[in-house]
């Protein structure tokens, strides 16, 4: 879905010939200096994914940080994937998170499968129920939300790999952070809870109730 | 023709997206004394061509062509077709549609209205990004082909559009120029979600000048 924020003189002139020739260029352009190279970049990424190792994580995640890279083929499916995967292994590594996202698999392709399904998953509790999806829960949705916890448990997912699949499949992603942390909290699964929490109030900052909850834990455990 | 029938259409290459489609759908809530198929179209030719022939394989008067990446969220959304098409001068309803279509082509840029989730690996918008629709609903000249629902059968136009391209644009001007209104429906809520993912245009713009050529 293409989001346009654009002058009205702009608007005109985009509805043109003049403008749809310019972009059929730029197209073909890009089809034909970067195809091939799409597909050496993803046979490169497996080779590292393959390899299985911090170090080779590392050296991808130094590859991604190109941004020229980014200015090529950051509206590619798979790359796009490999971005998200970056951001999680990254903030994992920062928070030295142990098993990391990469241990999931060696192919791309699992990577794909495993995002795939969160979103699946992540989907169900949002709006399978969607009756209830404008009020502060989401509804009846207790066995989707114990599938996607049942999934994260047998896939090793770290909280941080939770959120940032949160952050970019949700429409709301606040509203399901606190969501499924209230729900871990249920099941007694507090370090889940404080994970979700914590990151939920560095990126959302300012609601009291998520403040108090996470000074109470720290004043609890140190 | 059955009277009381629907029929979802898709053409499919994936079939963890073709088994999630049909997990909303069978918690559609089906009109009393409607039945409902679902046809699933693999290895296609082209949209047109796989669109065709769903549409003569079945037998239902309504019929709702849409994307194997669309999530029918709103469970009422039979009833929702029926409403509308109880005017029988519509003859297509679709999720986002433009008004005026842009002279050249490119639906995109012209004003688009409706309402939709659309998510693309980075993130899920919701319809804040188009216009909204006045109730009940309003004619366009042409509607997104993520979801196409009709209640009279017309030919795609696979003699012209061999890809994956236009034939949303094209079906929106071929039910126009057999004298039906191509609608976009007025929601409180999306109706669906979209897994759009990022737009390939490899094909997009060969077919582009096709499509001003025959219909602009």
């Amino acid at each position: 879905m293409k989001v346009l924020t654009m002058t009205p003189e702009e608007f005109l002139y985009c509805q043109t010939e003049e403008f749809a020739l310019e972009k059929e260029l730029e197209e073909k352009d890009w089809y034909e200096s970067y195809e091939m190279e799409e597909e050496k970049l993803i046979n490169q990424i497996n080779s590292l994914l393959e390899e299985h190792s911090l170090e080779a994580w590392d050296r991808l995640l130094t590859m991604f940080h190109d941004p020229k890279l980014h200015e090529i083929y950051a509206d590619r499916e798979q790359i796009a994937i490999v971005y998200i995967l970056l951001n999680i292994y990254q903030y994992e590594r920062y928070e030295e998170i142990s098993p990391v996202i990469f241990e999931q698999g060696t192919h791309l392709e699992q990577f794909n499968d495993l995002i795939r399904e969160i979103k699946f998953l992540l989907w169900h509790i949002a709006f399978l129920d969607i009756e209830h999806s404008t009020k502060s829960d989401y509804g009846n949705t207790e066995s989707q939300e114990q599938e996607l916890f049942d999934y994260v448990e047998i896939h090793h997912l770290s909280p941080v790999a939770l959120f940032f699949c949160v952050n970019t499949i949700c429409a709301d992603p606040p509203k399901m952070l606190l969501y499924l942390a209230d729900k871990y909290m249920k099941q007694n699964k507090l370090y889940n809870t404080m994970m979700l929490l914590k990151y939920y109030d560095a990126h959302y900052p300012g609601n009291k109730d998520v403040k108090h909850i996470l000074s109470e834990w720290e004043r609890i455990n140190g | 023709m059955d009277e009381k029938k629907f029929c979802i259409i898709m053409c499919v290459n994936d079939k963890h997206f073709e088994q999630e489609a049909i997990t909303y759908i069978n918690r559609l809530r089906i009109p009393e004394g409607y039945d409902i198929d679902c046809l699933s179209i693999w290895e296609a030719a082209s949209m047109a061509a796989g669109y065709n022939e769903g549409m003569k394989t079945s037998d239902a008067k309504y019929k709702i062509y849409m994307h194997q990446d669309v999530f029918i969220i709103n469970r009422d959304f039979l009833y929702r077709l029926l409403e509308i098409f109880s005017n029988p001068a519509v003859g297509m309803v679709g999720c986002i549609g433009t008004p005026k279509m842009p002279a050249n082509g490119i639906m995109w840029y012209g004003k688009r209205i409706g309402q939709i989730f659309a998510h693309n690996v980075y993130h899920t918008l919701d319809s804040g990004f188009l216009d909204i629709v006045r109730s009940p609903y309003q004619p366009v000249e042409a509607i997104d082909g993520l979801l196409m629902a009709t209640q009279y059968d017309i030919p795609w136009r696979e003699d012209l559009f061999k890809h994956w391209d236009f034939y949303d644009a094209s079906q929106s001007f071929e039910f126009i120029r057999a004298g039906y209104e191509v609608v976009v429906p007025y929601m409180e809520q999306p109706w669906v979600i979209h897994d759009e993912g990022f737009m390939k245009l490899k094909t997009y713009y060969e077919d582009r000048k096709l499509f001003v050529k025959e219909y602009l």
